[in-house]
């Protein structure tokens, strides 16, 4: 760790793996240091020696920045840089310690990139710059040690391409071919890489999808092309795919893969000729995008046979080998020969249109759709210019095209209005695009379509909506051709189907319903309607529960009141089955009541002097007699009750 | 009191109950596969480039009402995909289904006038009765079906209430009047399910059509000019595979059935 002077105030660079220190670093620095909340920018290689070709992880962090930009990679010429994405280092920590909390927060950001050099040697990685605050951070630069391959010729790599240019849509493939020497003999005709005890590592970009150029299409899936070159016999390992790879879903170590071989002859590293098996790893693409491809570099590691002993025993010898890597230029169709029509279209096209409606009037709409279908550049395909056609514009006014991929087409759709009626055909339309297979241009052309066109009905002026003030300008009509919008609510799907049986039905139930509650409901009627039915069935209900209130309160000692609610309640029930008011209703008349629903003289009797003893008892009577009653009142009212009822009032 | 007063509110709430259940239906909700064409469908119009393509998308349309399923906006697209199609009597016959169940959509209507074109007219001209009923287009079938229903139930529910609880000459009197009302509504419905459902209607599908006095070819034409797509009619009898057909005018005639599309 150490500081640059010139700029920030700590800037810090760090040369081990990241993971394990910037989590220290986020959790275990001490909350003084972080309670500066300076910007930091740190820097950090993951590896600070490797071999050409191959890359190395560089991080930039910004450390105490809210709300941080990604930096500044100025100067970084001698290697390719391509960011690996980026994360947040925000963290919150917060502390209570004897009633004190503390409180310790955290902003920050790290960038990966993956660098790969250029060229070997000692290299300078420059320092990131970083805008904070307004203020300019430098980074400091870093030093990468890369080794050159060394001097061999046990394998050999080299990446070649079939085509240096290619248009969009012009497929081209990309071999990586692996010369290694031959075995001596007498074991030459063995296989030189079958041999080998431990699977040389190949590092090729290009053999899996993620790690692919941008702008380029393979032929078909990484898994699919790789399958086929899978080999139980040994060969090559390829970005170390294996156990973590869902081709291998139960082998641990790195599958094998091994192409097919080939016996040649080539140069060895002193000049002679030497025998050498050579192995082609081709994948297929297409390229989309306008620009440079760069396929590469690949590496390869692997201890190879560099001789055999008397008792054929291999003598390994390690091997580090580098391809440079291999650039395909995408570049657009050729100027020269380019037609006017030439819609940006570079692939192979066939061209439809439809007009409709086939008969219309002077200045009806119509729609014009031109299709262009096939395998190329759809998407940067332009609308054909229909309005530059000279019959076109002489017979129709064309408004804007509108544009849409679907599928493998492309639809240009305008709008069209007729100019002149008569019966005509709409002129063919010319389309050029650029044919990679021919390296050509090729012109197409829309069938003339047939066209009835009608003089238009002629409007008073008094029909035309026209807002006020605008009458001698232009106006704005409503157009009553065309259909309107289709209703896409899918709630308007529900089920609209009426069955008229079901409710008829339903109807009919109720009227029947009805007739026969109206039928059944007559008593209940006549009980709801009868104030003073309703009043004597309640009576004895009513009379009980007073008579049980009263005994309570003799019980409890009061017997003047208890008295006088034994009372009203015999009063009560003979009030509420006489249909007459309780109030004023006296002993002698219930006496005279009773009578007259001829009850038995003893218990009219009996009732009687229940009432007298109530009575007295209000006036100061004897306490014993009240006493009394509360054993004898509810067996009297019980008979009472019955006898009432018997009589069927 | 208390008890009476908790016997009518317990009826009037099986009484709302009922209506809203009546005026809201119970149809269930449709069915994923259901929705799935209709989207289809939906897509197919929005995508469709030529006369082919909308006829597809009617054919979807058609895919739901086999299965039994009718509804105004799924009859109101179809006429859409037809007209687009170019088929204006199929497009005709749609929207003339679909004001049964929409008649207050300005668009179907919109729509409809342009598949007739202008000079022919949604409705013909108008009588003393339809000035007398004027609302009788205002509700759709389902609505008619379903608010008779609603209001037999309040029609029930009022003559419980008139039957137990006072003030009875109120609720007896609401009892009469939902009930008139009932019968009113009621009877547009019967109208609706006769002229939706006891007449057969037809309308040309082909460009022309001869119209003949008997049930062949080989009978002289029955009018002076053959009837043109478009053409709305009403089917009194079949045969075979003639129909014969009678037009707005009351003028008779045979056709083949294939070129008219019933409904």
């Amino acid at each position: 760790m150490h500081r640059d002077p010139a700029n920030s105030p700590k800037l810090r660079d760090r040369s081990c793996r990241w993971w394990l220190p910037i989590g220290l670093l986020v959790l275990l620095t001490p909350p003084t240091l972080a309670a500066q909340d300076e910007p930091e920018l740190l820097v950090e290689l993951s590896r600070q020696r490797i071999y050409e070709g191959e890359s190395v992880e560089y991080q930039v962090i910004l450390n105490h920045v809210p709300s941080p930009q990604p930096p500044r990679l100025d100067g970084f010429d001698d290697f390719q840089v391509q960011a690996l994405g980026e994360n947040s280092l925000d963290s919150r920590q917060i502390s209570i310690i004897n009633g004190r909390m503390t409180e310790v927060v955290r902003q920050g950001r790290a960038y990966r990139y993956a660098l790969t050099p250029k060229r070997s040697g000692s290299l300078s990685i420059p320092g990131p710059v970083a805008e904070i605050d307004g203020r300019t951070y430098t980074g400091p630069a870093l030093t990468l040690v890369v080794v050159p391959p060394a001097d061999q010729d046990l394998a050999v790599l080299e990446i070649t391409s079939d085509r240096e240019h290619v248009y969009p849509m012009q497929p081209f493939t990309i071999r990586c071919t692996i010369a290694v020497k031959a075995l001596p003999e007498p074991v030459a005709d063995r296989n030189p890489v079958t041999v080998l005890r431990r699977l040389p590592a190949l590092s090729m970009p290009w053999a899996t999808d993620e790690s692919l150029p941008a702008g380029v299409k393979p032929d078909r899936t990484w898994q699919d092309w790789i399958e086929r070159l899978r080999s139980s016999r040994g060969g090559f390992s390829i970005n170390n795919i294996g156990s973590r790879s869902v081709i291998s879903l139960f082998d641990d170590g790195p599958l094998g893969f091994l192409p097919e071989p080939r016996r040649t002859t080539r140069k060895d590293r002193t000049g002679r000729d030497a025998a050498y098996w050579e192995f082609d790893f081709v994948r297929r693409f297409t390229a989309c995008e306008l620009g440079e491809l760069s396929f590469g570099p690949v590496t390869l590691k692997g201890a190879f046979v560099a001789a055999v002993d008397a008792d054929a025993r291999a003598e390994t010898e390690d091997v580090f080998a580098v391809a440079k890597p291999r650039i395909v230029i995408v570049r657009d169709a050729p100027a020269e020969g380019r037609p006017d029509s030439y819609i940006q279209a570079i692939g192979q096209f066939t061209l439809a249109a439809s007009l409709v409606p086939s008969e219309a009037k002077v200045g009806d709409p119509l729609t014009l759709t031109l299709k262009l279908r096939g395998e190329g550049t759809l998407d940067a395909a332009q609308a054909p210019d229909v309005a530059g056609h000279p019959e076109v514009a002489e017979r129709f006014r064309v408004y804007e095209a509108t544009e849409e991929t679907r599928g493998d087409a492309r639809w240009f759709t305008y709008s069209l209005r007729p100019l002149q009626p008569g019966q005509t055909a709409f002129p063919a339309i010319p389309v050029s695009y650029f044919d990679v297979d021919q390296e050509r241009y090729v012109s197409l052309q829309t069938s003339p379509i047939p066209l009835s066109i009608a003089e238009a009905e002629r409007i008073r002026e008094g029909e035309i909506a026209v807002a006020p003030g605008t009458r001698s300008g232009q106006a704005i009509e409503v157009r009553q051709d065309g259909i309107l919008a289709n209703i896409d609510d899918l709630a308007s799907l529900r089920n609209q189907s009426v069955r008229p049986a079901g409710w008829l039905a339903y109807v009919s139930l109720l009227g029947v319903a009805y007739v026969g509650i109206a039928l059944a409901s007559r008593p209940l009627s006549r009980y709801f309607g009868d104030a003073e039915l309703q009043r004597r069935r309640a009576a004895p209900g009513r009379a009980r529960l007073r008579l049980r209130a009263a005994c309570a309160e003799i019980q409890a000692g009061c017997q003047r009141d208890g008295a006088e609610q034994l009372g009203a309640a015999v009063t009560g029930l003979v009030a509420d089955m006489a249909g007459q008011s309780e109030a004023g209703m006296t002993s002698r008349e219930v006496e005279r009541q009773l009578a007259a629903w001829d009850v038995a003289d003893e218990l009219r009797q009996q009732v009687a002097r229940l009432l007298e003893i109530c009575d007295g008892a209000r006036y100061g009577g004897s306490s014993g007699q009240v006493q009394e009653l509360s054993e004898s009142a509810p067996p009297l009212v019980d008979r009472l009750v019955r006898a009432l009822k018997g009589d069927k009032r | 009191m208390m008890g009476s007063c908790a016997v009518s509110k317990t009826i009037v709430r099986l009484a709302v109950a009922a209506c809203l259940t009546a005026v809201v239906g119970c149809s269930a909700a449709p069915e994923g596969e259901l929705v799935r064409t209709y989207q289809r469908a939906l897509e197919a119009f929005d995508q469709a480039a030529g006369p082919e393509d909308y006829l597809r998308a009617a054919v979807l349309y058609q895919e739901i009402l086999d299965r039994g399923v009718v509804s105004g906006a799924l009859l109101y697209n179809q006429g859409n995909a037809y007209m687009r199609a170019g088929q204006r009597g199929r497009a005709i016959a749609c929207y003339r289904r679909a004001l049964a169940y929409r008649p207050r959509d300005p668009q179907l209507h919109a729509n409809l006038q342009l598949a007739l074109g202008a000079e022919s007219a949604i409705r013909g001209p108008r009588g003393l009765l339809d000035y007398v009923f004027f609302w009788h287009d205002w509700i759709s079938y389902p609505g008619k079906v379903r608010a008779a229903a609603a209001l037999a139930s309040l029609a029930f529910a009022f003559g419980i209430l008139a039957l137990f609880v006072p003030p009875r000459r109120v609720f007896r009197r609401a009892a009469w009047g939902t009930l008139v009302l009932t019968v009113i509504v009621a009877g547009s419905a019967a109208y609706d399910w006769h002229r939706f459902e006891r007449i057969q209607r037809g309308v040309v599908v082909r460009a022309e059509v001869v119209a003949r006095k008997g049930n062949a070819d080989s009978y002289d034409p029955a009018f002076t000019e053959p009837l043109k797509e478009g053409t709305e009619l009403r089917v009194v009898e079949r045969r075979g595979a003639w129909l014969q057909i009678q037009l707005a005018g009351g003028q008779t005639g045979w056709v083949p059935d294939a070129a008219v599309t019933t409904y």
